[in-house]
């Protein structure tokens, strides 16, 4: 029962929904998504994941968005072919600054969250590019319309990234 | 709690935890050199049955709409390989004469034949890989079957369909042979030019791939069949990666570049062979 006492169950309850928003956000990135091509850039596939991280850090603070990114993004890497570690530095910083800047400098509306979701995934986007263009000579112009149509179909999967992690952080009433 | 005092008091810790963990994900990935780690394998053997659940679920929703969608265009492509199975059957009987002859020649000088045999291991494709950048697939089958880095996939018909890079107990990562990042030892044309079949972001996302670096002299046509070369010892030789669709030159106008088309039709792909080990044999 002491041993119970020590243990923030508000916060255990929290992490575990949380993990299952995001286990159902792995499913549909990685084994749904990876098999559909939308119009555009030769048929993209979109790339959301960073907006739920950002979502995570909005409304759970720094701390939770950067350690959920970290998790996230050493998932991702292991699921992406190429990435050993450019999702673990990328969303664990998207995270903890998403968390800073909500506490700090802009509100937690929906607005700010898909200007902020739009900004990280441009920046996600960006990141995956880069190898190609430094180390095999692509060129921007065929690399930028892919990341481009990439970020412009992953918004609309940033929408219940957005609901979905507000309802389990109002769910939690004294954590933040 | 001011900005500042925030970012130092977890900002700090935070980055100290995430370079400790980016160090060990570069440590492990160098030390394990494609073989997946312990949670990595674990990730790939829990989702397993989900991901092919998944996968057989989009199949079958991808053949209703096929149904549905696109009847006119399967009676059309019905109808086309028909006539190229008439021909294709004209050609057997060509080819079955020169296989006669060419028999009869080679016992005339005793000249042994030789041929590449192949161990080969069936699997099938599970699931894509999401990024826009690469073109990867995971097939269900891993160590436990004897699947390596560096094995050459193929289709049934012997096209190459990629190389494995990655291998977990029961499950493997292939890159496709249209991947940016994958390079092939290759023989163009009825003359067998050497040169290399290179990935190239622009070609990979239209399913292409580019034969490169051609010895000082080759000629390349349009139609010109390209097999792999069997150099560096990776693949075997003789597979059949593509056929050259269009004969470009750099913009520099001096090097001049084949396009290729696949063998391997990667939106239909479903089952794989993977290549475990191969000899030249006479």
């Amino acid at each position: 029962m002491i041993l119970l006492d020590l243990i923030n169950l508000n916060k255990i309850r929290k992490a575990v929904l949380l993990l299952i928003c995001t286990a159902v956000a792995f499913w549909l990135q990685f084994s749904v998504f990876s098999r559909i091509h939308l119009p555009g850039g030769g048929g993209v596939k979109p790339f959301f994941i960073p907006a739920l991280v950002i979502a995570i850090g909005l409304w759970s603070g720094g701390v939770w968005g950067g350690m959920f990114g970290l998790g996230i993004g050493i998932y991702c890497d292991m699921n992406l072919t190429g990435s050993t570690v450019t999702f673990l530095l990328l969303l664990s910083v998207l995270g903890f600054f998403a968390g800073v800047l909500a506490d700090y400098l802009i509100n937690r509306r929906f607005v700010a969250y898909m200007l902020l979701s739009a900004a990280g995934l441009a920046v996600a986007a960006l990141v995956q590019t880069v190898p190609l263009w430094i180390f095999r000579g692509a060129s921007p112009a065929d690399l930028l319309p892919v990341a481009l149509w990439q970020v412009l179909w992953s918004l609309p999967f940033a929408v219940p990234c957005y609901f979905a992690v507000r309802a389990v952080a109002r769910s939690d009433s004294g954590d933040g | 709690m001011k900005l500042k005092q925030y970012l130092t008091r977890y900002g700090i810790r935070i980055a100290v935890i995430v370079a400790a963990a980016a160090l060990i994900a570069v440590g492990a990935a160098g030390v394990l050199g494609g073989r997946a780690g312990f949670l990595h394998n674990a990730d790939g053997e829990l989702k397993a049955p989900l991901e092919q659940a998944t996968a057989a679920a989009l199949e079958w929703m991808e053949s209703i709409y096929g149904y549905i969608y696109q009847y006119d265009r399967i009676v059309e492509e019905n109808n086309s390989l028909r006539s190229e199975n008439a021909r294709l059957r004209e050609q057997s009987r060509d080819y079955a004469e020169l296989e006669a002859e060419n028999e009869r020649l080679r016992e005339l000088w005793s000249w042994t034949e030789k041929r590449t045999e192949l161990v080969l291991e069936n699997a099938r494709l599970v699931s894509w890989d999401a990024s826009n950048y690469t073109s990867a697939f995971t097939i269900n089958k891993g160590s436990s079957d004897g699947i390596e880095v560096g094995d050459c996939v193929v289709t049934e018909y012997k096209a190459l369909a990629g190389q494995v890079v990655e291998v977990g107990d029961n499950w493997s990562k292939v890159r496709t042979v249209i991947d940016a990042d994958l390079d092939v030892g290759a023989l163009a044309g009825v003359y067998g030019y050497a040169g290399m079949v290179t990935g190239d972001f622009a070609l990979m996302r239209q399913g292409k791939t580019r034969l490169a670096y051609l010895a000082s002299g080759a000629q390349i046509f349009t139609g010109d069949e390209v097999l792999t070369s069997g150099a560096g010892g990776a693949f075997p030789s003789g597979l059949w990666i593509g056929t050259v669709s269009a004969v470009l030159t750099e913009s520099g106008g001096q090097v001049t570049y084949g396009v290729v088309d696949p063998a391997c039709d990667m939106s239909s792909l479903s089952q794989v062979f993977i290549v475990k080990s191969f000899e030249r044999v006479e």
